[in-house]
């Protein structure tokens, strides 16, 4: 997966979860599926990001 | 000229005031546009210019014929679904009208169209240089397109002119009142004359079932930013087979030096219209919104919850025909127009107390009447509006059964 692959992963996930904000709105009361779906958007993109730091060569503290 | 750097900034990070994500937004003619994921995607994928003509031109020069993405395949899945021969995407529904009234019509001819018809309808027939022929509408409450009174106005027109009408127009759902007129009637008085039949389904394909055949349309008409979960601007005409040669006919001009011709473009099309992003969004959606007509009946059970709730307002009174079957909804608020008479922010303040509760789409300063749309919220969404109206008419001391 490239650099760009992983960025299109984190807006794709970023644009499910707009959904969900748009479905609920404005209280935000989010069933278990929204929960779950949030959960996994989430652990998506923090595996996207660690993986766009090696790839492009962050240096990490 | 060089335009200083702070005079540009107002142009940065452009952000919409009310968010879809943080409010729920009725405004009449925004619920049908709402976008899909898919269409989200889109956008990204194609905003630059071009974006949709990386294999362009394909074997014939228009875009109705690239293959990937794939409009080509999708302008023939859209007449189908509309049960119709031929789709194009226009840049709007008016364009479409604008379209149909031009080819089919010669200076001086008379278009007949319903009394509710939108503004553009009659800008199109005149910039396509015809005159308008009205069918009248009834009065209240229900506001009703006397629709058999159209062969009268054909024989009208007949009688005065010595001609037939170019075209008569209906709009299936007026923006006034979301009354849903009955096409056929209509499609059957123009088969009986032999006058084309446009149907201008602007609020209605795209949300709700739409079959140009059943009704003998020859042209339907429709707005992608209204009623498909598109970008604006789209607009789509759809045509039978029968007006296929005559609306979308070859340009003949040929260049006087040069020779040039362009016999492969369609003239009243000016070659290629919309492409980008707002294509791209229509068409990502597409799927979605083939699967969301076939649950208009709970669209519709949604708004006439919404009806009934507000109506517990005493003096609150939905106007249109009875009961709904549209989510467009129109309705007679006295009451809130009494409070209004005393209240500081005089027919603000019902906007403001809607704000507050993060509900917005009506219009600012009407509390006589107003209109509202609540297609696509979900039963949560629609009760948290009836929620709120009930609250905000006990506040102020209206009478709420």
């Amino acid at each position: 997966m490239g650099l760009s692959e992983s960025v299109d992963g984190i807006i794709s996930e970023m644009l499910a979860l707009r959904q969900i904000l748009r479905r609920t709105a404005p209280l935000h009361r989010f069933s278990e599926a929204d929960l779950k779906m949030i959960e996994e958007a989430a652990e998506s993109c923090e595996a996207l990001l660690k993986r766009i730091r090696e790839e492009a060569g962050v240096h990490q503290p | 000229m060089k335009i200083p750097r702070k005079r540009l900034d107002k142009y940065r990070n452009l952000k919409r005031d009310f968010s879809e994500e943080d409010h729920v937004n009725l405004q009449p003619i925004q619920r049908g546009g709402v976008l899909s994921e898919e269409a989200m995607r889109a956008i990204i994928e194609f905003g630059d210019g071009y974006s949709t003509c990386d294999w362009c031109p394909p074997k014939s020069a228009r875009l109705d014929m690239i293959e990937r993405p794939p409009i080509k395949d999708f302008y023939v899945d859209l007449a189908e679904f509309l049960g119709m021969d031929t789709a194009r995407v226009v840049t709007r529904c008016r364009e479409a009208k604008f379209i149909a009234f031009r080819m089919l019509g010669q200076p001086g001819d008379c278009v007949v169209v319903d009394g509710l018809a939108h503004y553009s309808t009659y800008i199109a027939a005149e910039l396509a240089g015809l005159r308008v022929k009205e069918v009248p509408v009834g009065g209240a409450p229900q506001y009703k397109v006397d629709l058999d009174a159209y062969a009268a106005k054909i024989e009208e027109v007949k009688s005065e002119t010595g001609r037939l009408p170019a075209a008569v127009l209906l709009t299936h759902v007026d923006y006034q009142y979301g009354n849903v007129n009955a096409a056929e009637v209509v499609g059957r008085i123009a088969q009986d004359y032999g006058v084309p039949f446009v149907l201008n389904c602007a609020y209605s394909a795209g949300v709700m079932p739409v079959d140009g055949r059943k009704v003998h349309a020859d042209v339907i008409t429709g707005s992608g930013h209204k009623s498909w979960a598109a970008s604006a601007p789209t607009g789509i005409l759809a045509l039978a087979k029968s007006l296929e040669e005559k609306l979308l006919s070859r340009p003949s001009v040929q260049g006087d030096l040069t020779g040039r011709r362009f016999v492969s473009k369609e003239l009243a099309l000016l070659g290629c219209t919309v492409m980008g992003a707002p294509l791209l969004t229509l068409i990502a959606s597409f799927p979605t919104v083939v699967e969301r007509v076939e649950r208009w009946d709970e669209e519709v059970e949604k708004t006439r919850f919404l009806v009934g709730e507000l109506e517990r307002i005493q003096g609150v009174k939905q106007i249109g025909e009875r009961p709904k079957r549209h989510t467009l909804t129109h309705f007679e608020t006295e009451p809130f127009f009494r409070v209004s008479q005393s209240h500081k922010r005089k027919g603000y303040f019902l906007y403001d107390e809607l704000a507050a509760r993060k509900i917005v789409g009506i219009q600012p300063g009407l509390t006589k009447h107003f209109k509202l749309n609540t297609y696509g919220l979900t039963w949560d969404q629609v009760r948290y509006v009836a929620g709120a109206f009930l609250e905000i008419a006990e506040k102020y001391g209206l009478e709420v059964s």
